[in-house]
C-alpha cells in the first residue's frame, strides 16, 4: 500500500477502495461464471453438489477420471467403416479353418455347448467327458474353428440354406468361474 | 451508491448464469442448430424463445443422429452378413464386399438408413402412434419384448397369427386400431422365408422398418436397414436405439393443459 510518496485525499481513497473492490467482486463473478459454464457445458452426469468438493484431492480425481470416461465416448472423431473393418480381428483371421480361437460359452442346453467366439454365430460342441464341471456358462474356452457358417445348397436349389451356427471342435479350457 | 452497483452486478450474474444454464438444458435443439443448413439457423435463434410448432420443418429434430456412431454398430457386430450362396440380389447395393466368402455390410450406408429410420420412429411417437415390434427368433423374444416394454410399446415376438392385420375385426372381434407403424427385428421367420407381417403390413398401409440381412428382401419394406439380424448383441443395439427413439419422440410431445 504505497501511501508515502502518492498523495490522495479523503475522496480519492474511498474512490480507490471502491474500484479495488470492484475488481475483486468482477474477478470472482467471472471465475465463477467460468466455473459454472463448463460444468453446465461438460455436465452429462455431473451435479453441481460436487462443485463444494473442487479443490480438494477427492474432487480433483473425480474431475479427472470423470472426464476420462466423457472424452472416450463422445469427444473421439469418428472412425470411418473401411479403417474400422480393416484393422479388426475378422480380417486379421483370414482362412478360419483350423484356426485357435479363444470363447466364452453363453448357454448350456443338456450335453450341448453354446460358445460365443465375437462371430455372427455361436458354436455348439458337446460337452466333453473330462473335466465336465468346468463347462459352465461364463467359462473361456479354447477352440478350432472348421468353418464360419454352416451353409449349403440342397440339391436343385438356387440358394443356400443357413443353419445359423459356426462349426468349431473345443480343444481345451482356459478360465472357469467354478474353480478360482 | 457503492451498494446498488453492487446488487447490480449480483443481478447480472445471476442473469447469466439463468441464461447459460437454460441453453444448455435445452441440448437437444442446440445440437440440431449445428447439423442445420446456415439459412435455417436464422429460423432457429426465433424458436429458441417460442416453441417450435412444426417439427416436420427440420431434418433431425429429436437428435436421433446422437444415439449412436459407426463404431457402436461395429462393436455390435452389426456389419456382419451370411454367405454369399445365400445372398439375395435385392441387397448387393447394400453389401461392402465379401471377405473368403463372407459378406460385410457397408455400415455407413447401414448408419445413414438407421438414421433415416430412427428418425421416423421418433416421428411416429411424438405424434402418439402406436408401434409394434415383432420378430420370430426364439432367441431374441425376450429383447424385443423388454424393449417393447420400457418404451410403453407393443410386441408380437410369438408366433405369427395369421389374418391378425388383414381380418383383425373377426380375430378380435370388434373394431380394432392397427399400428401406424411395424418394426420388425428381423424379416425371416425361423423357417428363412419372409415373415407374414412383411406382407400384411404392405396390404393394410402400414409403414415398416425392417432389418434386413443379406438372406432377406428389402422391397416391400419402408425403411429398411440392411445389417446383422442373427447375433444377439445387434438385436440389443436396435432395440435400445428404437425404444430410445421412441421415448424421445415421446419427450417431446407437446403436453396439452386442460
Amino acid at each position: 500500500m504505497k501511501t508515502e510518496n502518492t498523495p490522495h485525499t479523503t475522496d480519492d481513497t474511498s474512490l480507490h477502495a471502491f474500484w479495488c473492490l470492484l475488481v475483486q467482486i468482477l474477478v470472482k463473478s467471472s471465475k465463477k461464471m467460468e466455473i459454472i459454464f463448463r460444468q453446465t457445458t461438460l455436465s452429462v452426469g455431473r451435479s453441481p453438489i460436487f462443485s463444494s468438493f473442487r479443490n480438494t484431492g477427492f474432487g480433483k480425481a473425480f474431475e479427472r477420471l470423470s472426464l476420462l470416461t466423457h472424452k472416450s465416448t463422445r469427444d473421439e472423431p469418428d472412425i470411418k467403416f473401411a479403417t474400422l473393418l480393416r484393422h479388426s480381428k475378422f480380417m486379421q483371421l483370414g482362412d478360419p479353418q483350423g484356426k485357435v480361437i479363444e470363447g466364452k460359452i453363453v448357454r448350456v442346453v443338456g450335453n450341448d455347448l453354446y460358445i460365443d467366439f465375437g462371430w455372427k454365430f455361436e458354436c455348439v460342441c458337446p460337452k466333453p467327458l473330462k473335466n465336465e464341471r468346468d463347462y459352465v456358462r461364463g467359462s473361456k474356452v479354447r477352440l478350432r474353428l472348421q468353418r464360419l457358417e454352416l451353409s449349403t445348397k440342397f440339391l436343385g436349389a438356387t440358394k443356400e440354406i443357413t443353419l445359423r451356427e459356426a462349426d468349431a471342435h473345443l480343444i481345451g479350457i482356459v478360465r472357469t468361474p467354478f474353480r478360482t | 451508491m457503492i451498494r446498488t452497483i453492487a446488487n447490480r452486478l449480483k443481478w447480472n450474474t445471476v442473469r447469466c448464469f439463468t441464461q447459460t444454464c437454460s441453453i444448455n438444458s435445452d441440448a437437444f435443439l442446440c445440437q440440431n442448430a449445428t447439423s442445420l443448413k446456415d439459412d435455417q439457423l436464422a429460423d432457429i435463434k426465433e424458436s429458441e424463445i417460442k416453441e417450435i410448432s412444426d417439427p416436420l420443418r427440420f431434418p433431425d429434430y429429436f437428435g436421433v443422429r446422437k444415439l449412436f456412431r459407426v463404431k457402436d454398430l461395429f462393436d455390435a457386430r452389426v456389419h456382419y452378413g451370411h454367405k454369399d450362396g445365400t445372398l439375395d440380389p435385392n441387397m448387393k447395393p447394400y453389401i461392402f464386399g465379401s471377405r473368403l466368402g463372407h459378406l460385410i455390410f457397408d455400415l455407413d450406408k447401414t448408419a445413414k438408413m438407421l438414421q433415416d429410420a430412427l428418425n421416423f420412429t421418433a416421428h411416429i411417437a411424438y405424434r402418439g402412434g402406436i408401434i409394434l415390434f415383432v420378430s420370430h427368433f426364439p432367441q431374441h423374444t425376450l429383447t424385443v419384448e423388454n424393449a417393447a416394454k420400457q418404451a410403453g410399446e407393443y410386441a408380437h415376438a410369438r408366433e405369427w397369427d395369421f389374418h391378425i392385420f388383414t381380418n383383425s375385426e373377426k380375430v378380435y372381434n370388434g373394431v380394432t386400431r392397427l399400428p401406424d407403424l411395424v418394426i420388425l427385428l428381423s424379416t425371416l421367420n425361423p423357417q428363412m422365408q419372409e415373415h407374414t407381417a412383411v406382407k400384411d403390413a404392405a396390404k393394410m398401409c402400414i409403414p415398416t422398418i425392417g432389418i434386413v440381412d443379406s438372406n432377406s428382401n428389402p422391397n416391400l419394406i419402408t425403411y429398411p436397414v440392411p445389417g446383422n439380424d442373427d447375433s444377439p448383441a445387434a438385436v440389443q443395439l436396435y432395440c435400445n436405439l428404437f425404444r430410445d427413439a421412441i421415448l424421445l419422440g415421446k419427450s417431446k410431445k407437446p403436453v396439452v393443459s386442460t
